[in-house]
């Protein structure tokens, strides 16, 4: 299955939950910019509370739940630079306890209730979100009020989660064939500014080395209502639901200066080559990634077009190329922000990834040479406007996928990080039509800028000495 | 259902940081100040199923319809009983057969499928399991039909292109490779041996690669020919469509298909003695373990399922909270079915840390001695009720989750009152009869066990616990 992350919810590990996909969007409208096509819109209602919590709410009846999101605005990206993986183990405190809910207890409402929940980290952002039967919704916006209001952790707790968080490690990077990579790897090469290269998931040891003291100083310093926003969307009362946030955030005070570090990157002007060596990985495998347009511009939506013709999907030019053609693979996956969100959810500099585990018959640099012939045709001929038109469709559908997902998962991640980035939720219902600016003359050029051999980065995997061991 | 393919791109997405936290139940905190208590709620709002229609077409070839949800799509799904089941003595030729099936059909190429596909809004998928080969597309509502068409082409008349078989059956071979450094599905391929040897399904994981590769595209074509048929195919279409449109696709694609035979009845047998499986991998950081034994099949009672959601179902599940949030030995444990026809088979999962091996085990066994030994009180027995109905809508939310849904009622028989009644039937389970679930199907003496780990370390920790002591004294070393 090709994972087309882009406009995809990200596929976060629900370890207990169900799967969950599509449904329900009230009413039936207009998307400007796609001809004859049928349409959707989404209900979008932006508050703002005196303490500068954003509020935004999304009214649907189809079926009886409702999804509260809270996301804060702080990421992977920026934590302490002696405890890498701070952000994400911190994430997990805010599981351990709260004024009203002890160790658990957050977690054991929301399943005693008939609801599912996660929460994760990502590079610009913390989410924490449950899916729950409608009924319960003031449930759930009061017991996210109560763990902003602050956290109660015991070094007991702290310890505990260390030990989780360290076997999430070690499950997922350290225990796996090419376990983390490419994903944790290529930022940590790619880029210069430490805040974008560093190791996100964090060494065991700056793990270990976690106090009480940073989580109440990050607590402090980032899960404050003007860095967040909460969405509640499904089967609600708009007007009684913002009623319920008022009354249980309003009285939490805003903290007075939240300052970010400067997260820029300096524009790449060499190739970057790095070679890894895994000793549980039976094949090599190939990784490759350009910084993309700063989000917003035009470059950056025809960036996001360039993704949708050469890496995502069945049809796209790597597949048809590397996979169907050559043979060097069984798949290639790849994209924005990928695989941890899509090409919408960040706000700073971003890679747009690739790879590929292939044999030791090819050798790299083959490979290499046919992904060049692909971005130079790219950057020499003009799209035919087949190729062009397909990609729309396909981001139409993968956006009604994105939005329109039963459990609203996707809808709020997008109306959460839209309030949080651009201060703009109601994006979600433009967003089609903000590609309208995106012409085969705009991918030509941002092909040319931004596919520069200089602008990559490409890390090879080597199996170790000790591979292919089988059983 | 069990995953049994270990496709790349999930294996390393897998790991993402987007990752959960913490659990459940409380309480070391002997609170002092009076706390307040979270608002409870108004009354629950009812769900009820979308109209479903179903009929056959004269050669047997089922289809069910259900319109569905706001957002103009429409997931189309095909199954056809035809799997790993149907393996005989060459594993994997199923799936072989499954991935030659999409290299092009009706004379036309794989690449044209994708594009065609592609434009239509949506990929061509297709995977083999152990008891189905399902096709689906995902597409933009104006293609139902034509979607449907490429996926009749699909079924019915694979071009099995000799120049694309070395390619596929290597990329098969890679995946393979790949699997046998994984310590998830070394696991799993040690622990579904034991579960149904001298089975089809026990080689269905990692089967051998000389033998797989011995296939050729003539065995492949026959397996299709001898195998997919009408009588063995169901088309479920949920979404947005136009449901005349719809039908007249399925009837000119599907109606003049051979009828075949009918699904293969070839459960397997009562299972074999109770195995301790030991998989070395020196100096491995964690334990990779598989606790469990074979249980009935599914059926309309709910007892067994809604013991396991208590034991470890769940985040709140009583394993997990132990073992991950009281100790830290592990991140992601978890229990669960693999459900096949017939039969099934319930197993704990966990990675652990590998000094902590041996008393994660033996806080397993001591969880589930506990259900055994004592009913649960009501309250949790309250919470997983509701977690189960609340799971339930949730799973039914989706026009995939439905079409999901309604092909698992019909593999196993249970029809359509499975879901009309399910939370009903959740509804009225007693604490006895989830401890009685527990007594009778979840014997701790009958439960086979695998470790993949590094076994210098493991093995005297296993040594100490009493229950594995008879199994490792018969361990083939």
């Amino acid at each position: 299955m090709v994972l087309n992350s882009w406009a995809n919810r990200a596929k976060s590990a629900m370890r207990f939950g169900v799967s969950m996909g599509m449904s329900a969007l009230a009413a039936a409208a207009v998307l400007i910019g796609v001809a004859d096509a049928e349409e959707f819109t989404v209900d979008v209602e932006y508050h703002k509370l005196d303490n500068g919590l954003k509020v935004v709410l999304s009214e649907d009846h189809a079926v009886p739940t409702a999804t509260i999101g809270i996301y804060y605005g702080i990421g992977f990206r920026i934590e302490p630079r002696d405890r890498t993986g701070f952000a994400h183990l911190f994430e997990h405190m805010m599981f351990q306890g709260s004024e009203n809910l002890g160790k658990g207890e957050f977690i054991g409402l929301v399943n005693s209730n008939g609801g599912v929940l996660n929460g994760s980290t990502r590079f610009d952002f913390t989410n924490y979100y449950e899916v729950v039967p409608s009924n319960k919704t003031e449930t759930f916006i009061w017991a996210e009020a109560d763990r902003m209001r602050g956290l109660n952790i015991s070094q007991e707790n702290l310890t505990n989660q260390q030990g989780v968080v360290k076997n999430e490690v070690k499950g997922a990077v350290i225990n796996q064939p090419y376990g983390g990579f490419p994903w944790l790897d290529l930022p940590q090469i790619a880029n210069e500014n430490w805040f974008n290269a560093h190791n996100f998931y964090g060494d065991l040891e700056d793990l270990d080395a976690a106090t009480l003291e940073d989580v109440e100083k990050f607590f402090q310093d980032f899960y404050a209502p003007n860095n967040a926003v909460i969405v509640v969307a499904g089967d609600i009362d708009p007007a009684q639901t913002l009623a319920w946030v008022e009354e249980y955030f309003a009285d939490i005070p805003a903290s007075e200066a939240i300052s970010f570090p400067d997260i820029s990157e300096p524009r790449q002007l060499r190739e970057k080559r790095h070679s890894k060596t895994d000793p549980l990985a039976p094949r090599p495998a190939l990784a490759w990634a350009y910084h993309v347009p700063e989000r917003g511009t035009a470059e950056w939506y025809a960036m996001i077009m360039i993704n949708l013709m050469l890496v995502a999907g069945d049809d796209s030019r790597f597949h048809q190329s590397l996979i169907q053609d050559k043979g060097y693979a069984g798949s290639v996956g790849g994209g924005i922000n990928w695989p941890l969100g899509n090409a919408f959810n960040y706000n700073g500099p971003m890679l747009w990834s690739g790879y590929l585990i292939h044999d030791s018959a090819h050798d790299p640099e083959t490979i290499l040479a046919d992904i060049d012939a692909i971005v130079d045709d790219l950057q020499t001929n003009t799209v035919s406007d087949e190729e062009f038109e397909r990609a729309k469709t396909k981001l139409r559908s993968s956006i009604f996928n994105a939005f329109g997902g039963g459990n609203r998962v996707g809808l709020i991640d997008a109306l959460a990080t839209f309030a949080l980035f651009d201060d703009n939720p109601g994006r979600v219902n433009t967003l089609l039509s903000e590609f309208e600016t995106v012409s085969p003359k705009l991918i030509h050029k941002t092909a040319q800028e931004y596919l520069r051999p200089e602008n990559r980065t490409i890390i090879t995997l080597v199996p170790g000495a000790d591979a292919g061991e089988g059983e | 259902m069990m995953g049994k393919h270990f496709m790349i791109a999930a294996m390393v997405l897998s790991a993402s940081l987007v990752m959960v936290p913490g659990l459940s139940l409380a309480s070391e905190d002997g609170g002092v100040t009076a706390k307040q208590t979270p608002p409870v709620g108004s009354a629950p709002r009812d769900f009820s199923l979308p109209k479903i229609e179903t009929y056959t077409l004269k050669n047997g070839t089922r289809v069910t319809l259900a319109s569905y949800g706001s957002v103009p799509k429409v997931a189309i799904r095909a199954v056809t009983a035809v799997g790993n089941l149907n393996d005989g003595e060459t594993p994997w030729i199923a799936d072989l057969a499954a991935r030659m099936m999409v290299e092009g059909a009706a004379g036309r190429s794989a690449s044209e499928q994708a594009l065609l596909a592609a434009a239509m809004g949506g990929d061509l998928n297709i995977g083999a399991g152990l008891d189905q080969t399902i096709v689906t597309m995902d597409v933009l509502s104006e293609n139902a039909g034509d979607a449907i068409g490429l996926m009749g082409d699909v079924l019915q008349r694979p071009d099995f292109p000799t120049s694309e078989f070395e390619r596929v059956k290597q990329n098969l071979l890679r995946n393979l490779s790949v699997a046998q450094t994984r310590p998830q599905s070394l696991a799993t391929d040690a622990f579904i041996g034991a579960m149904y040897p001298d089975h089809p399904y026990a080689e269905a994981v990692l089967p051998d690669a000389d033998d797989f590769s011995a296939l050729t595209l003539e065995q492949v074509a026959a397996f299709h020919s001898d195998n997919f048929g009408a009588a063995r195919t169901h088309i479920y279409v949920v979404g947005q469509f136009k449901r005349r449109a719809v039908k007249r696709a399925i009837k000119e694609s599907f109606g003049k298909w051979a009828a075949g035979p009918a699904p293969l009845s070839s459960p397997p047998g009562t299972g074999a003695d109770p195995q301790l499986l030991l998989v070395d991998r020196p100096d491995a950081a964690q334990s990779t373990v598989r606790l469990g034994k074979r249980v009935p099949a599914i059926s309309g009672a709910l007892d067994l399922s809604a013991a396991n959601t208590m034991l470890g179902g769940y985040f709140s599940s009583r394993i997990t909270r132990n073992i991950r949030e009281d100790k830290g030995f592990t991140y992601s444990p978890s229990s669960g079915f693999s459900r096949e026809v017939g039969t099934a088979y319930w197993r704990q999962n966990a990675d652990i840390t590998s000094e902590s091996t041996g008393p994660a085990l033996t806080e397993i066994i001591k969880e589930i001695r506990g259900l055994q030994e004592t009913p649960p009180p009501a309250d949790e027995l309250e919470g997983v009720k509701n977690y189960m109905n609340g799971v339930y809508v949730i799973g039914l939310a989706s026009r995939g989750g439905l079409a999901r849904q309604l092909g698992f009622v019909d593999l196993h028989e249970l029809g359509l009152g499975y879901l009309e009644n399910y939370v009903g039937v959740v509804n009225a389970l007693s604490a006895q009869d989830l401890q009685n679930a527990a007594k009778e199907h979840l014997k701790i003496d009958e439960m086979s066990l695998v470790v993949v780990g590094d076994l210098a370390g493991v093995r005297p920790q296993l040594e100490a616990i009493p229950e594995f002591e008879r199994l490792l004294t018969h361990e083939p070393d």
